[in-house]
């Protein structure tokens, strides 16, 4: 099956965003990745099963095109995400000090704590998208939420 | 709250504002830049030729890896292969003899698969890119030459009073077009663009190929260490 441009931008773009962000931790490579990921899709003749198939190929092109923007050597200058956190309106105090956490994780523990606990992926669908086993999902998730929670302590839960 | 909720809750704050092409048409036209840039950089990868004076050789610049056939200068040679780094990042020396005097030629790049995964190009694939390529080389008596696989041409009265003159060669399925220009310090640089051979069984006609241009600049005396 195949889904119109316009549905999926209206389905996932910021979903896309949040994943491309989580990784680039700045908007205009993000926004890039999104539009390069929606080029992919318009060129790629594949055949899709279903929606989640779309979705899951979707998350797997931003988040490799994410990562090649951070390999770049000529990456544009970026702002610091602490100057970017302050353009940004937070619910509550607590969920500032999330992002701004989450943001100084490691990337390979960050993007799988994003499919994790944004998109709720399992770790078996993490393993996929990543292209990792699942033990070592398992690992990232299990050092990314030790970090969470010895920097965020009682504003973030023992997961099991 | 669970840390589910709470990690949406903080997330939800990203919001792109960015009007994203999404009609057929911009995204033909995104496309197209693209496969300009992919080509581009191959090209890059493709530009180096370094003569290294003979005194140097390749197992003294980290070992041979292994023996690859290549077109250089017109004619097929065999190359010892050096890998710069692992897996090719960094990209592979290859080093022949030519009258004696062994030379080098440098080069590496990636390719984009469909899921937006970087590889770094195999040397096998390099050597397919440098093979491809066109060369330009000025000999002893200032005859001006290209090169393309097994073809020397020798181009030094085509040039028009601009400096620039223009070729269209082809090898097995391949057929590429040059534009050749002669800078004001005598230095030669060409433009080399595909051209695909539409076949309706009857005639065939030539389109080219705009969204695969690609450059290679060449300078007069480098092939020769000058």
């Amino acid at each position: 099956m195949r889904q119109s441009l316009q549905e999926l931008a209206a389905l996932y773009q910021n979903s896309l965003f949040a994943a491309a962000f989580s990784i680039c931790k700045n908007t205009q490579d993000a926004e890039d990745v999104i539009q390069d990921t929606f080029v992919q899709y318009y060129t790629t003749k594949k055949e899709f099963e279903d929606e989640q198939h779309i979705r899951a190929w979707l998350i797997r092109v931003a988040v490799n095109k994410a990562k090649n923007i951070t390999r770049t050597f000529w990456r544009r200058n970026k702002v610091s995400i602490e100057d970017y956190m302050e353009t940004l309106t937070f619910e509550t105090p607590e969920a500032g000090n999330l992002f701004g956490t989450v943001m100084q994780l490691p990337e390979k523990y960050r993007i799988v704590i994003h499919l994790y606990y944004y998109e709720e992926y399992s770790v078996n669908e993490i393993a996929g998208i990543l292209k990792l086993s699942e033990s070592n999902v398992k690992t990232r998730l299990l050092r990314g939420r030790a970090m969470l929670k010895e920097v965020l302590k009682e504003e973030w839960d023992d997961d099991k | 709250m669970t840390n589910k909720e709470r990690y949406k809750q903080a997330f939800s704050t990203l919001h792109s504002s960015r009007q994203f092409a999404l009609e057929v048409e911009e995204m033909e036209q995104i496309r197209r830049k693209h496969r300009k840039n992919i080509a581009a950089a191959a090209a890059v990868a493709c530009a180096v030729v370094i003569g290294t004076g003979g005194t140097a050789y390749a197992a003294d610049i980290g070992g041979i890896q292994q023996k690859i056939s290549m077109w250089l200068s017109g004619s097929q040679r065999e190359v010892d292969v050096t890998e710069n780094g692992e897996n090719g990042y960094g990209g592979y020396t290859f080093t022949y003899s030519e009258d004696g005097e062994i030379k080098e030629i440098s080069g590496g790049g990636v390719s984009v698969d469909e899921e937006g995964n970087e590889t770094w190009m195999s040397a096998d694939e390099v050597a397919a890119c440098l093979s491809s390529s066109a060369g330009i080389d000025v000999d002893e008596d200032g005859r001006v030459w290209i090169y393309y696989y097994d073809q020397k041409i020798d181009i030094t009265d085509s040039f028009d009073e601009n400096g620039a003159c223009s070729l269209t060669l082809s090898h097995e399925d391949q057929t590429v077009h040059l534009e050749i220009k002669k800078d004001e310090d005598g230095r030669y640089s060409f433009a080399q663009k595909p051209i695909l051979m539409e076949n309706d069984n009857s005639a065939q006609t030539e389109t080219p190929a705009e969204s695969t241009t690609s450059t290679v600049t060449t300078y007069y005396g480098i092939t020769d260490g000058k």
